[in-house]
């Protein structure tokens, strides 16, 4: 029961600022095993949510029914107020709802750019248009920037599958943002990254939130990294929303510290 | 798959006067070897001369195609300027190499057209989309009964009914035939696209069984096994009699360039990109907004379309239709063609379609055991080069262009600290 009051006490303390993407009761079960359980929190403008919690507690789940990969038995996603629910994973990624997989996924056949354009092309104009239109779209440029902004340039036409696992990662992370989305919901970006091109990653996605207003949610199993990059820290423990707070408040919490630590 | 894409290779773009002037010297022999040997390919076959020491020219010019775009950088301009010479050099080949030829020559030539037309339908399917499909020579039949039904006002009953269909102009019917294959791709592709790998090429397997039963049991409607012959000798295009081998040769061929043209621009377009980011990974690609079930049926309905009009053309060719042209192993065939000639390539389905075709005839000395012969090729290639001929070409370009780049770059360090040296 606790569960729920700290859910309507996480919907309402942090209620400054647009919401981008409100996600309500959502409820998924596979067998006997629920999942993700009556989850609900906001996703505001501009803002980084850390969402963490054990091996197991949903977290993955719960990103997969907010961005289509399952379709939850309850519960509602909203994006921008619009019930998004039943949509199929693409109308959500055109509607602006961009994302990255715990595992690397890259087109490995295509170079770094095509796989770029791949990634911004469905976003413009109509299926029709696009087969006539030249083939790179006038994307060029915008792609190039992105490139350079993930230090890629000069893997700008090497084949996706060729490059270091580290550099798949960025390149992966980089063809959630060429869009431009409205939100982008990054799942263990930091896994299998080595450590120094940790500090960098967390330096890219500091620098789309700031500059360009880029909205997170990022699923993290590394607690440094997310406490130092998030605003706010979301906590699943076995399906069940935790608590919603700060980090300075998450760290202080003694529940998520039995989770972690006791449990 | 590198044909495709059209980005600048990292080659060094001309910072340094010595590498341009060094490069550009080495590539106008390069074009001047490749326009030799293009026409010495073109030009030789021609009168049907068995003397061995032209045969032997002309395969050594053949080798010198071949080597010349080995050695050209792809996307340089001596490389797009080779390979353009190329391909204009194999359509005139294709184009000359018919004069004076038999009819059963020409018979296998039409056999190429027009089972390269299914093939290059079938590597957009299967070597760019990544689905596999199974049914092509059911479509390639539907194509042919739909065009062959069009044609003299055939009388046709199904089920109790019988109606007389309308006498449909030659060109008409071979539209119909591929926009009717369209039309059942679409029936099947919706079930079929929930299905993935292995099951989706059963599904469209037993598709191509129940193609072939229809066929073979409504005779009303198809002439059941007996099939129907159907002679070419009405059949004139804008005033050109068709009945002729020859003509209704370069008939298909005009089919088969224009089907490699919109493959080459579908695949060239964004839509190529997003099939090919269907073939690596759809789950991340609808993550991205792809739309992949709209993709897919496109895939698959554009493949079958290419079937569907191959059909109409293939009926005309050999001028006779039975339902055991369109059995299982005949989609077999094609999908062995697309994969030894090289998925994913353009010129690959192409390739492996000489192989099931001409060489079909000029391996026939081998007689029954021709079969056998051919699947231990298959077999033998797909251990040898697994990315089939034009994959392995590709393969090989890479490596030699990477030594090539390196000796030049080598080269060129020693030339620089000789100009130091010597004031």
């Amino acid at each position: 029961m606790s569960t729920i009051e700290s859910v309507d006490s996480g919907v309402d303390v942090d209620s400054d600022g647009e919401v981008v993407v409100s996600v309500r009761h959502i409820t998924k079960s596979f067998g006997g095993i629920r999942a993700v359980d009556n989850v609900s929190f906001d996703l505001h403008k501009g803002e980084i949510l850390g969402v963490i919690g054990p091996n197991g507690c949903g977290k993955t789940t719960l990103f997969n029914c907010i961005l289509g990969q399952y379709r939850p038995d309850g519960g509602r996603i909203e994006l921008h107020g619009r019930d998004v629910s039943r949509w199929r994973p693409h109308r959500r990624a055109k509607a602006g709802l961009a994302r990255t997989f715990q595992l690397l996924q890259v087109f490995e056949s295509m170079s770094v750019r095509d796989n770029l354009k791949t990634a911004a092309q469905e976003h413009m104009g109509s299926m029709g248009r696009r087969l006539f239109q030249r083939p790179d779209m006038g994307l060029n440029d915008r792609v190039d920037r992105l490139i350079e902004r993930f230090r890629l340039a000069h893997l700008a036409d090497e084949r996706a599958g060729n490059l270091s696992y580290g550099q798949q990662k960025l390149l992966d992370t980089a063809m959630a943002f060429v869009s431009g989305p409205a939100a982008v919901f990054l799942d263990e970006p930091a896994g299998g990254v080595n450590p120094a091109m940790l500090g960098d990653l967390k330096e890219r996605i500091r620098d789309l939130n700031q500059n360009d207003g880029m909205t997170f949610a990022v699923v993290e199993h590394n607690m440094e990294f997310i406490f130092g990059l998030a605003d706010r820290v979301v906590v699943l423990e076995q399906g069940r929303l935790l608590m919603t707070g700060t980090p300075d408040e998450v760290r202080a919490d003694p529940r998520v510290l039995e989770v972690y630590l006791g449990g | 798959m590198s044909t495709v894409t059209s980005a600048p290779a990292g080659l060094g773009d001309g910072q340094d006067t010595v590498t341009a002037v060094e490069r550009g010297a080495v590539s106008w022999r390069l074009v001047v070897a490749a326009v030799v040997a293009t026409a010495l390919v073109v030009t030789l076959p021609v009168g049907r001369s068995q003397f061995a020491g032209i045969m032997w020219l002309w395969a050594l010019a053949l080798v010198g195609i071949v080597g010349c775009n080995l050695l050209v950088p792809l996307s340089s301009w001596t490389g797009i300027v080779v390979k353009w010479m190329t391909l204009a050099g194999c359509l005139a080949f294709l184009v000359v190499f018919p004069i004076g030829r038999s009819d059963s020559t020409l018979l296998d030539l039409g056999l190429f057209a027009v089972f390269g037309i299914v093939c290059i339908g079938t590597n957009l399917v299967h070597g760019f989309a990544g689905k596999v499909s199974l049914a092509q020579a059911g479509f390639l039949g539907i194509g042919a009964y739909v065009s062959v039904l069009l044609d003299d006002g055939r009388e046709v009953a199904i089920g109790g009914m019988s109606t007389t269909l309308p006498n449909v102009p030659f060109l008409l019917a071979i539209a119909i035939a591929g926009l009717t294959s369209m039309v059942f791709s679409v029936l099947i592709g919706f079930p079929a696209l929930r299905v993935q790998g292995p099951w989706l090429a059963f599904v469209t397997l037993a598709f191509n069984l129940l193609v072939f039963l229809v066929l073979n049991n409504e005779e009303g409607l198809t002439g059941g096994s007996r099939g129907i012959r159907i002679p070419r000798d009405d059949v004139d295009v804008f005033g050109i009699d068709l009945f002729p081998s020859r003509n209704y040769y370069y008939f298909c061929l005009v089919f088969l360039v224009a089907a490699v043209a919109v493959v080459w621009w579908i695949v060239r377009s964004p839509w190529g990109r997003a099939f090919k980011a269907l073939r690596d990974n759809p789950a991340r690609a609808a993550s991205l907004g792809v739309d992949i079930r709209t993709y897919t049926l496109l895939a698959f309905s554009i493949g079958a379309g290419l079937a569907g009009v191959a059909g109409a053309l293939y009926a005309r060719l050999i001028e006779f239709v039975d339902p055991r042209g369109f059995y299982i192993g005949q989609s077999f065939d094609f999908f062995l063609a697309t994969v030894v000639g090289g998925l994913g390539t353009l010129v690959g389905p192409l390739i492996g379609v000489s192989f099931i075709t001409v060489l079909t005839d000029r391996l026939r000395v081998a007689g029954d055991y021709y079969r056998v012969w051919f699947g231990l090729f298959v077999v033998v290639m797909m251990l040898v080069a697994p990315k089939g001929v034009a994959g392995s070409f590709n393969l090989l370009r890479a490596r030699i262009q990477k030594r090539l780049h390196k000796r030049l770059q080598s080269r060129l360090r020693q030339r620089r600290r000789g100009t130091r040296e010597t004031p």
